[in-house]
Order: structure tokens, then C-alpha cells, then sequence
């Protein structure tokens, strides 16, 4: 059963007792959550993700976002992501709360993954060819991956590339794609008929708005890809088009910094990358519109 | 040896040098890239430094002699300058530089 055939009144009341689990990418995650905010959001973001049977399912991640204190449901209301019970972070303004589940749940899967190496990327796929964009904070992956996303490209995800050590392929965890500030607007200009969660203004991060991860996306979550193409976008407003193609020792060593992980698996993560990227070609590129940035993906995706 | 006695290397001199079996090392068309498993550091080595590398890992473990054929400049055949000996011991990717001669 999806969450959209859960029901409106279903969903709330499960979310404020025992609360729901979903399946996210084949992590069970248990919600709960009595906030407004969440109670409102995750329906509308994961109406297509299959809500799975408690006594049945491994739940890999018990979370809550509810407010830490009694005083802080009223004064100057706060929520807090709980994990296990465990409070990995301090709590944030209520109108934050389902941010902070996303934000919340990337730190589970980053730090409870290692039979994958986890690259701060996103990762997009058409017709079998996965194109990973990993990239710091500011470097636009994110918007990037939203805008092929609405030009039909298959998301798996929008934060974290999820590499397996055994085989190479990439597994698709497709969530609400979290956009920032001017590109919300950008994003939404681009697909009138997407979904969006409320724009959540004065974060850490500034504006914050979700996307809705494309119902196909969610329906073939368990089909894993290979990587095509390793692409280094940086989004510059003044930039001409820039395209480099990089060595196979210049994509590691980039990934390398980009790899959640990659301290804690050691040698196999070294060899997981190496082997990434000496089969997937590395392309570092700078662009100042999204026409430019489809042209040259759409150039490599072509490339065999 | 260190790196100071390494500058005044002669020619004709000999060194001794290995690789620690705990550095792992790939070589691609390009560059290289070689990892210590001690310290958990990824060192991006261009094309000579990685061959020159392999060509120490595949020595046995008493390593590999060079002898020193110009100021600065060690066994031609792998075009291994004293700077870039210098930067593998620093990055801890050799080690054993001892002077035979």
C-alpha cells in the first residue's frame, strides 16, 4: 500500500501514534510525528512511496520530529530529530521540521551505508546511463539534477550517489529533491504540473523548498545503474560554458572529497573509487544557464 | 636518508629505495593514484611518479637500487628527479632512501 491510499485522517494518525514506515530506496524508515508541518508534507511528498508492514519489515531507521520540550510546542516552538531516541542535532524552529526529517534522514543513510560508498552527488539516468554530479553545497547538483529531472531524466537521487562496493551499480534512493533560494523559482518555472513542499525561509541554508521526487522514480527504485559519466558542475551567473575533461586520477581524487565514507571503508572504498573512475569518465564543467548545461550532458550521454 | 642529504646526492651514487607494502597504488592512462592504508591519505601522482612506484612494488622487498647519473637527476630510464623523490618521501609513498655508495 502507497502512503496516497493510506488516507488523509489514516496518515496523521498514524504518524502521531506508532507511526508509518516507508520504503525509501529498500531503507525502512519509521516516522513519527505529530507537527503540523511534517503531518502536511509528507503526504504530499511521498504520496508514491509503499508504506510497509511493521511486523514484517527491518526498520532501518526509527525517527522522530517532535519538540523536544513540552514549553517548546508553544514558546517559540522548536523541533527535534530523534534517531533511536539518540538526538544527532540541535533542535530547529518548528516551520523547519520537515527539512530537518530530509536533512535528518541524509545523515542516517550517509552514516549507516557501508556496503555502499556514499558520494555527495546527485545522480540522474536515461536509457541505462546514470550521470553522477558530485559537489559541494553551492555547486548547483541540485539544481541541476531537479531541471533534468523535469526534462524526463529518472531521478535516484539528489544528495547522495550510492555506489555498490560489490558490483559498481549505483542504487537509486529517490526522495524530494531539496532546493535553495533563487532556484526554487528557477525549478518551478521549469515544470508547472511538479509538486512542491511550502518554502521554508531563514534556514541555515536560506530558502528551502522540495521538490516531489517523479512517481516513475520512486516506482523503479530498485533498479540499479551503471555510471556513465562523472560530471563537476559549478554554477557560476557569469560564466561562459566551461568543459574539461579529467583524468581518471583527477575524477578519484575529486571524489574522494566528495565521499561521505570514504575514511571508514579505507582500502575498499579506495578501490571502489578507482574503479569508478577508471570506467566512468570524469568531465569537470561551469555553466551559467541550464541550455548550456543540457547540451553538454546530453553531448556525453550520447557518447558511448 | 633524509631529505637534506638526498640534495647532495653525486653522481654515480646509488640509493636504495622502497615502497611500503601499505601503500596501494593504480596506475591509469594518465596519472595515478596511490593510498596509504596507515593514514588513510589519497595522493594524486602524475604519470612518471606512479610508474616509477609500480616499478618499486613490483621489486622485491630489499627494494629497488638507482644510481644517480647527473646533478639532480636519477636513473634515467624512469625519469626520476631528486624533487620527486623528495615528494614521495614526504607523502610517505617511499621510504629506506639509504645511500649505498
Amino acid at each position: 500500500m502507497k502512503v496516497s491510499q493510506l488516507g488523509a485522517s489514516r496518515c496523521e494518525a498514524e504518524l502521531r501514534s506508532v507511526g508509518i514506515v516507508l520504503d525509501i530506496g529498500g531503507f525502512g524508515v519509521r516516522l513519527i510525528s505529530e507537527v503540523p508541518e511534517v503531518l502536511r508534507e509528507l503526504p504530499r511528498l511521498y504520496s508514491d512511496y509503499e508504506v510497509l508492514d511493521p511486523t514484517e519489515s527491518f526498520v532501518d531507521f526509527n525517527v522522530s520530529i517532535n519538540p523536544p520540550t513540552f514549553l517548546r510546542r508553544w514558546i517559540r516552538p522548536q523541533v527535534q530529530f530523534l534517531l533511536d531516541g539518540f538526538s544527532p542535532f540541535k533542535p530547529l524552529p518548528r516551520e523547519q521540521a520537515f527539512a530537518l526529517f530530509e536533512w535528518g534522514l541524509n545523515w542516517c543513510i550517509a552514516n549507516h551505508s557501508h556496503r555502499y560508498l556514499v558520494i555527495h552527488a546527485a545522480v540522474v539516468e536515461r536509457d541505462g546511463k546514470a550521470f553522477v554530479f558530485p559537489g559541494m553545497p553551492g555547486s548547483g547538483k541540485s539544481t541541476l539534477c531537479a531541471a533534468l529531472v523535469c526534462r524526463g531524466w529518472r531521478l535516484l537521487s539528489d544528495e547522495m550517489a550510492m555506489v555498490s562496493l560489490v558490483d559498481g551499480l549505483v542504487r537509486p534512493v529517490p526522495r524530494p529533491i531539496s532546493l535553495k533560494n533563487a532556484s526554487i523559482d528557477l525549478v518551478k518555472a521549469l515544470n508547472e504540473t511538479a509538486v512542491f513542499s511550502d518554502t521554508v525561509r531563514d534556514t541555515v541554508k536560506g530558502a528551502v523548498g522540495h521538490m516531489k521526487a517523479p512517481t516513475e522514480s520512486v516506482e523503479r527504485s530498485g533498479e540499479c545503474v551503471r555510471v556513465h559519466r562523472i560530471v563537476f558542475p559549478k554554477y557560476r551567473a557569469d560564466a561562459s560554458c566551461d568543459v574539461r575533461r579529467l583524468t581518471a586520477g583527477e575524477t578519484i581524487m575529486r571524489l574522494a572529497t566528495n565521499t561521505f565514507n570514504y575514511p571508514v571503508l579505507g582500502r575498499l572504498g579506495f578501490e571502489a573509487l578507482c574503479d569508478l573512475g577508471a570506467r566512468s569518465v570524469g568531465v569537470s564543467l561551469e555553466y551559467a544557464c541550464f541550455d548550456d548545461a543540457f547540451r553538454v550532458v546530453e553531448a556525453l550521454e550520447r557518447e558511448s | 636518508m633524509g631529505s637534506w642529504a638526498l640534495s647532495a646526492v653525486l653522481k654515480g651514487a646509488s640509493l636504495l629505495i622502497t615502497c611500503p607494502a601499505w601503500v596501494i597504488l593504480r596506475v591509469f592512462e594518465d596519472d595515478g593514484v596511490a593510498f596509504d592504508e596507515r593514514t588513510g591519505d589519497t595522493h594524486h601522482l602524475n604519470l612518471d611518479a606512479a610508474r616509477f612506484i609500480a616499478h618499486l612494488k613490483g621489486c622485491d622487498t630489499d627494494g629497488c637500487r638507482i644510481t644517480a647519473v647527473d646533478d639532480g637527476l636519477l636513473l634515467s630510464d624512469w625519469g626520476v628527479s631528486i624533487e620527486m623523490i623528495k615528494d614521495l618521501q614526504h607523502a610517505g609513498l617511499i621510504e629506506s632512501v639509504n645511500h649505498l655508495a
